[in-house]
């Protein structure tokens, strides 16, 4: 249990930072003329990274809403199981869309840039399907764990 | 099942990338005297990283070769976990004081960037060690609901 409540302070504090990094984008937005041009030269595709910054969040919060009710009910709860595969698809759905922006703007991005943004999308590809792994585990543990209490 | 068959698959297709990456770096350092002179002090440090990157990935994808031969909740899949998250939470640890250690140049803006990488690579070794605890318990109640029947 001691590893989840770690997990859940970690997740936490990931969204602490990521909140901050998204009034940073705001602020970076709002601030530099420079950057309004760019995103203006390249069909306002920018754009499109403040609603994502919003829905990584989500499917953060749905995680960490996960790891929450586990620990409430000790491992094993169907309410676990279903905020994890909504975060899982949450993720995934980032991830589709990112690398479509990437895609795009593929001709515009600075080679190093580009590595970085396709590893990134690598890493979170693989986490998804992880949460969506991970949840069909904790749903099966959670039917074990209903059967042997009716046993009992 | 299907989700940690692919799991499975994508883990294989990760460690080859690494394997291949890792090889790559060895042959450009024998290969370029330029990278031999840059590197000279890290090449050690840098391979050591690699294979722990990769034995952590070796661990979580037996623990998913357990859990696809067992139908889920397994002792061995359990153990493989937790060996995977030390490894990664090791590699985490040691990937950015390697680089304070060997002065490598970050630039102020990519800071937030480095700090935000540690961080997840932090929550996803935690997490993997989460998951191992969670599989634990499962394995517990699964052997006292076979010992019932």
């Amino acid at each position: 249990m001691k590893n989840i409540k770690y997990l859940n302070w970690a997740l936490i504090v990931f969204m602490g930072i990521y909140v901050l990094g998204i009034f940073l984008n705001f602020y970076l937005i709002w601030d530099s003329a420079d950057i309004r041009h760019i995103y203006k030269k390249h069909g306002y595709i920018g754009y499109v990274n403040i609603p994502l910054g919003f829905l990584f969040l989500y499917g953060i919060y749905q995680i960490q809403r996960s790891i929450a009710s586990s620990i409430k009910s000790n491992f094993f709860s169907f309410e676990s199981a279903v905020f994890l595969k909504r975060g899982g698809y949450v993720l995934l759905a980032y991830t589709v869309i990112s690398t479509i922006k990437t895609i795009l703007l593929m001709n515009v991005m600075k080679t190093e840039i580009l590595i970085s943004n396709s590893s990134e999308h690598g890493v979170l590809f693989i986490v998804s399907i992880g949460l969506l792994a991970v949840s069909d585990i904790i749903k099966n543990g959670t039917q074990i764990k209903h059967e042997n209490d009716l046993t009992i | 099942m299907t989700k940690i068959k692919l799991l499975n698959a994508l883990l294989i297709v990760l460690i080859a990338i690494t394997l291949l990456f890792t090889l790559t770096m060895v042959v450009l350092y024998i290969s370029s005297p330029t990278l031999r002179a840059a590197f000279s002090n890290s090449i050690y440090a840098h391979i050591a990283l690699c294979i722990i990157f990769f034995y952590a990935q070796l661990f979580v994808k037996q623990s998913l070769t357990y859990f696809i031969r067992h139908n889920y909740f397994n002792d061995k899949s359990t153990l493989y976990l937790q060996w995977g998250g030390y490894a990664l939470l090791i590699f985490t640890v040691l990937a950015p004081v390697n680089g304070v250690i060997n002065g490598d140049p970050i630039e102020i803006e990519d800071i937030f960037i480095n700090i935000l990488l540690l961080v997840t690579f932090l929550t996803i070794s935690i997490g993997i060690l989460a998951v191992a605890d969670i599989v634990k318990n499962g394995t517990q109640i699964k052997q006292e609901n076979d010992l019932t029947i």
